[in-house]
C-alpha cells in the first residue's frame, strides 16, 4: 500500500511538514546565505510519483515558501522520488547516496546545493 | 509436407499451412515434433522486435522423435526422442573452444539468418523457401536440424515435459547454476514470474537460497511461485519493488537478482537492488535497439557484478539430461509450469495468453 493515498494527501502530509521547516531559524539563514543563479527563481522542486505530485521550494519577503501542485517556477534543483520513497527520505530513513546509487531519487542539478536543502 | 505455423507479416496473426519439406541432408536430422512450448523469444518476432527474414517458421522449444537421420549423423538413430537445442554450438569457433559453447558465434550467425548451416532452409511454401527461427522451427509437424539441435533424451519422460527443458528450463536454471553460480544460505530475487522465471525460482531453491523474492503484477502467479521455492512475493504493481526488496533484506539488497522480463526499466530495478558487491543476472531479451540506465557512481563504489545468460549458459548436450534426471528424481518440477495445452491450429490463441501474461507455459501438443 502507498503512504500517499492521493495527491491531496501528500500535500497535506509533506506539503504541511515543508510549512514548518520553512518557520525553523536554518531556512532563514538558508534564503540570507543562497543566492540562486542567474535564470532561477526556485531552490529545489521535488517531483513524486504515485501519487503524482510536486512541490517546489521559492522565496518571498525573504523568506521560503512552499509551492504546492504546478508551477511556472524555474527550479535550480530537482529531486525526482516515489512518494513512498521521498516520506521514507524525510522521516530520516534513507541515506542519500545510496537512494542515489539505486536510482530511488534522481538529482537535476548542482549536488552540492543539494546539500543546503537536505535534513 | 507439414502442417506448420507460418509467420507472413510482422504483427500479423500465425497462418497454418502446409509447406513442403524436403529430407535431411548431410549432417541433418528430421524430428516429428510432438511438444513445443511458446516462448516470449517467438512472441518478439511476432511484434518485429527480432528482425528475421520472412516467412518464417517459429517455435523453438521443442521435443520429438527422430524420424530420418542424413548422411554421417552419429549422435542420434531413427526413433530417438530428442529435445531440440536452439544454440547448435560449432565445436570449432574461439568460444566453443574456450568452454562458452552458449555464446558460439556460428549458432549466433544462424539465428540472425534464419538458416540452417549451408545459408538455406529445408522449409519451402508456393515455391519459395520458408526460414526457421533458431534453427529449430519448432511450430512444424516436421522439421530439419543439424545434428547438434537434437539432444537424445531418456524415454520415460513426456514429450510435453522434456519439450521445456529446451529453453525455460535450462534458461532459468542455468542462470542460477551456471552464470551466477548462487551459494547456499544467499538471498535472491526475481523479477518477471514466467516461464523462464519459475525455473530461476527453482534453480535458487535448488542451489539452496535461503530467501527467496518474487516480483510480478499478477497476484495468481506470484501465489504459485511458493511452491517453487519462493519465500517472499512482490506485487510490482502494488509498491515499489527495489524499495520492498530493500525492507525484506535489512535495507542491505539481494546478493543476486535475476530480470527474466526483458525491460530496461526492470533491468535497472534488479541491478539497483543487488547488494554491494552482489550480482545481476539479465535473462529477460530486450530489443535490440534498447538501452539500460544505471547510476554511474554506483559502478565503481558499489562493485557489482552486471552479467547476461543466454540459454543458462547452458552445454545442452551434457545439462539437458542431467535436468531431465533431476526431474525423474523429483528435484525438478516441470508438469506445473504448463499452465494451457493448445492445437496448432489454436497457436494464436496461445499468443494472445503469452501477450497478456496467463500463462506461465503454454504448450502446442501435435496431433498423433
Ligand atoms: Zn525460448
Ligand atoms: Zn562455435
Amino acid at each position: 500500500m502507498p503512504v500517499f493515498q492521493s495527491e491531496q494527501e501528500l500535500y497535506d502530509v509533506l506539503g504541511r511538514f515543508f510549512e514548518k521547516v520553512a518557520e525553523t531559524d536554518e531556512s532563514k539563514e538558508l534564503i540570507a546565505s543562497t543566492e540562486l543563479s542567474p535564470g532561477y527563481d526556485a531552490y529545489v522542486q521535488y517531483i513524486f510519483h504515485k501519487p503524482e505530485a510536486k512541490i517546489t521550494w521559492t522565496h518571498e519577503n525573504g523568506r521560503l515558501k512552499i509551492v504546492c501542485g504546478e508551477t511556472d517556477l524555474r527550479p535550480e534543483l530537482i529531486f525526482e522520488q516515489t512518494a513512498d520513497v521521498g516520506h521514507k527520505f524525510w522521516l530520516g530513513k534513507l541515506d542519500l547516496q545510496q537512494a542515489l546509487a539505486r536510482q530511488q531519487i534522481k538529482v537535476q542539478g548542482p549536488l552540492v546545493n543539494a546539500l543546503k536543502v537536505l535534513p | 509436407m507439414a502442417k506448420a505455423a507460418v509467420l507472413q507479416r510482422y504483427g500479423e496473426p500465425l497462418t497454418i499451412e502446409e509447406v513442403e519439406v524436403a529430407g535431411p541432408k548431410r549432417g541433418e536430422v528430421k524430428v516429428k515434433l510432438k511438444a513445443a512450448g511458446l516462448c516470449h523469444s517467438d512472441w518478439h518476432v511476432v511484434e518485429g522486435k527480432l528482425p528475421l527474414p520472412l516467412p518464417i517458421v517459429l517455435g523453438h522449444e521443442g521435443a520429438g522423435v527422430v524420424e530420418e537421420v542424413g548422411e554421417g549423423v552419429t549422435n542420434v538413430k531413427q526413433g530417438d526422442h530428442v529435445v531440440l537445442n536452439w544454440v547448435p554450438s560449432c565445436g570449432r569457433c574461439r568460444d566453443c573452444r574456450t568452454g562458452r559453447p552458449d555464446l558460439c558465434e556460428e549458432a549466433a550467425r544462424l539465428t540472425a539468418t534464419g538458416t540452417l548451416p549451408d545459408g538455406t532452409t529445408r522449409f519451402s511454401w508456393q515455391g519459395k523457401p520458408v526460414y526457421q527461427f533458431l534453427t529449430a522451427g519448432a511450430f512444424s509437424e516436421y522439421t530439419i536440424v543439424p545434428e547438434q539441435a537434437v539432444i537424445p533424451i531418456r524415454r520415460d519422460v513426456p514429450f510435453e515435459l522434456a519439450a521445456l527443458i529446451g529453453c525455460s528450463v535450462m534458461t532459468g536454471v542455468g542462470a542460477v547454476i551456471h552464470t551466477a553460480r548462487v551459494r547456499p544460505g544467499s538471498t535472491v530475487a526475481v523479477l518477471g514470474a514466467g516461464g523462464v522465471g519459475f525455473n530461476i525460482i527453482q534453480g535458487a531453491a535448488l542451489a539452496g537460497a535461503k530467501q527467496i523474492i518474487a516480483i510480478d503484477v499478477v497476484e495468481e502467479k506470484l501465489a504459485m511461485t511458493k511452491t517453487f521455492g519462493a519465500t517472499h512475493t512482490v506485487n510490482a504493481r502494488e509498491e515499489d519493488a527495489v524499495s520492498a526488496v530493500l525492507d525484506l533484506t535489512d535495507g542491505l539488497g539481494v546478493d543476486y537478482a535475476f530480470e527474466a522480463i526483458g525491460r530496461p526499466e526492470t533491468m535497472a530495478d534488479a541491478y539497483n537492488m543487488t547488494r554491494k558487491a552482489g550480482t545481476t543476472v539479465i535473462v529477460g531479451i530486450a530489443a535490440p535497439h534498447e538501452t539500460v540506465e544505471i547510476n554511474a557512481f554506483s559502478l565503481p563504489s558499489q562493485s557489482k557484478t552486471l552479467t547476461g545468460s543466454w540459454l543458462g549458459q547452458g552445454n545442452p548436450p551434457v545439462d539437458y539430461p542431467k535436468l531431465l534426471d533431476l526431474y525423474a528424481a523429483g528435484k525438478l518440477k516441470l508438469e506445473p509450469l504448463i499452465s494451457a495445452v493448445y492445437s496448432l491450429e489454436q497457436i494464436n490463441d496461445g499468443f494472445a495468453a503469452l501477450k497478456s501474461g496467463q500463462n506461465i507455459r503454454g504448450l502446442i501438443r501435435f496431433e498423433e
